[in-house]
């Protein structure tokens, strides 16, 4: 647990003192004015709760490949992962302290986009279940953190997985059902959501807003725990072998 | 024995893919190397000999190919867990830092790697602040810092787990004259302290001057391994005559070369019997600044590696 919150703790460090990696917040707005725009012009109130939750979630994905999923990356640029390899602490639970540290800060959106709504628009949804809504917000800020690493160690095994990451922002907005509520679309795609958390995210979080009850909330939030838990294991197991490869092949740093 | 290499290789494939199969380069080619305790021994060598990667084997960055290497008494594979909990590496430049961190929040970070217990962090971060003379910046940013304030972070990040053995890796690279003589005293007292020291490094002086025993390397093999100045004697190369004159002594017998800089001759000899007779000539003719000058580490490493310019 100190090597997490110490890893939790560095990353806290580094952002204070890089702005410019905050940039995701600004684009929120942007997200925010176009959908909006969009629903009150149609007069679709009954669409405002998507057009708030499409940029919280758009969000919290950003801040996952767009910071937390450079972590290992910047790691080996500075030749500071080559140093944590000899350490005796293990790096699995530092670099997730400083994933999570990152996708701490992925809630940030939620407020900014509840607040550009109020100020430019004059409207906030309201959130008729809040207790199934925050622990949405909970689990899915845990399933992100998850995928978060899982995406970080697999940017350390590609010179130019970040021209995929880049790729697969969109496909991922669409299919999670953030933009599009996932009954909306294409009914051979549906089933490819099911193994996307967002897309269990954004269901629940759409659902707590509304005024009727919230139906298997229980399994609904285990899913997304679960899909989290996945991929958590599967970015521990990604990294114990890239580094036991980067050991053998000698690919730990750049140069 | 702190180190103990026996018949060490490591290669490694070029080429792209989980597992590449490209050509086969040879970094370390069946080394050999003891290093007992308390010694500061030097690894030198071109680039590309294979020192890094030396250190980075005994410091279980990478995976040894074949051979054994042992760590105070832990093998660098089935031993790594125990090996990192007493061995601190140091780098050389900028590698290895984090820029937006203070000198104290970088070794805070590395102190819990370290599995160091938050009181123990603090305190030895404070004691390695105040010994490495960062104590009046330890809350600036290391990005700010010059080169050789840059290097006492590295030192005290190394030292903080408090190690036996401490791997240096160029570590004088961009210092000032100043910051290297500080850095060859603070060696000297880590040896001082029972900590045994290996460090790679192409500065022959610091070598000389630091070292208890060094060790040549070249395409991944040991050529030799001795004192700097046994290694001097025993390389059977020139001595050299220094003398403040202008006469001339290309005819006496056992002279291979002279070479004037700054008025000062040095007259190249073939053993020490020649190098008697040119003193005795000089101080016959009423020469008074002379002396013999037995080759130097550099010269030992110029003829054992070869002059090679800028080829790795």
């Amino acid at each position: 647990m100190r090597l997490f919150l110490s890893g939790a703790r560095t990353q806290f460090w580094l952002v204070r003192r890089h702005p410019d990696e905050l940039l995701t917040l600004c684009t929120i707005p942007f997200t925010v004015v176009m959908l909006l725009s969009i629903v009150m012009h149609a007069a679709r109130p009954d669409l405002i709760a998507n057009a708030f939750l499409a940029p919280t979630l758009i969000g919290l994905w950003g801040f996952s490949t767009g910071l937390a999923a450079e972590v290992l990356v910047g790691e080996r640029w500075t030749s500071t992962l080559e140093l944590g390899m000899a350490a005796p602490g293990s790096l699995h639970p530092v670099y997730l302290g400083r994933i999570s540290a990152v996708m701490l800060l992925g809630v940030v959106p939620l407020g900014e986009t509840w607040l550009l709504g109020k100020l430019l628009f004059g409207v906030a949804p309201t959130v008729h279940h809040p207790w199934v809504f925050w622990a949405a917000m909970a689990a899915s800020v845990f399933a992100m953190a998850g995928t978060s690493l899982l995406l970080a160690v697999t940017m350390l095994l590609s010179k130019n997985s970040n021209n995929y990451l880049n790729f697969i922002g969109f496909p991922i907005y669409l299919l999670s059902g953030v933009m599009v509520p996932v009954q909306y679309l294409p009914e051979f795609l549906q089933p490819l959501s099911h193994v996307i958390f967002l897309s269990w995210s954004a269901d629940l979080m759409r659902d707590s807003l509304a005024a009727a009850p919230v139906a298997g909330a229980g399994w609904r939030l285990l899913a997304i725990v679960g899909l989290g838990v996945a991929a958590l294991v599967g970015g521990r197991v990604l990294l114990a072998l890239s580094l036991r490869r980067a050991r053998e092949l000698g690919t730990v740093t750049y140069a | 024995m702190s180190v103990r290499v026996q018949d060490l290789t490591r290669t490694f494939r070029k080429g792209k893919g989980w597992r590449p199969k490209g050509d086969q380069v040879t970094a370390l080619d069946g080394l050999t190397l003891h290093v007992p305790e308390h010694e500061v021994h030097g690894l030198l060598g071109p680039n590309g000999a294979g020192k890094t990667t030396l250190c980075k084997i005994l410091s279980t960055i990478l995976l040894p190919t074949s051979g054994t290497a042992e760590v105070l008494g832990h093998d660098v594979v089935s031993g790594a867990a125990e090996i990192r909990r007493h061995v601190g590496i140091v780098f050389g430049g900028e590698r290895g830092l984090y820029g937006k961190l203070t000198a104290r929040q970088t070794l805070r970070y590395w102190a819990a790697l370290h599995l160091l217990p938050d009181a123990r962090a603090k305190e030895r971060t404070d004691a390695l602040l105040t010994r490495l003379g960062l104590a009046d910046k330890a809350d600036d940013l290391v990005e700010t810092f010059s080169r050789g304030m840059k290097q006492r972070v590295h030192l005290a990040r190394g030292l903080i787990g408090d190690p036996k053995l401490i791997l240096f890796d160029e570590p004088t690279t961009g210092m000032d004259p100043v910051a290297a003589r500080d850095f060859r005293e603070l060696i000297t007292e880590l040896r001082d302290e029972g900590r045994t020291i290996l460090i790679t490094t192409h500065d022959m002086d610091e070598a000389e001057e630091v070292c208890d025993r060094v060790t040549l390397i070249d395409n991944g093999r040991v050529l030799a391994t001795e004192t700097p100045r046994g290694l001097a004697e025993m390389s059977g190369l020139h001595r050299w005559v220094e003398a403040e004159t202008t006469l001339d002594v290309t005819g006496i017998p056992g002279v291979v070369g002279t070479e004037t800089r700054n008025g000062l001759l040095r007259v190249k000899t073939t053993d020490d019997r020649a190098a008697r007779a040119v003193l005795d000539f000089l101080l016959d003719n009423g020469v008074r600044s002379v002396h013999a000058v037995p080759p130097r580490l550099e010269d030992v490493y110029l003829d054992l590696i070869g002059r090679r310019g800028m080829e790795v």
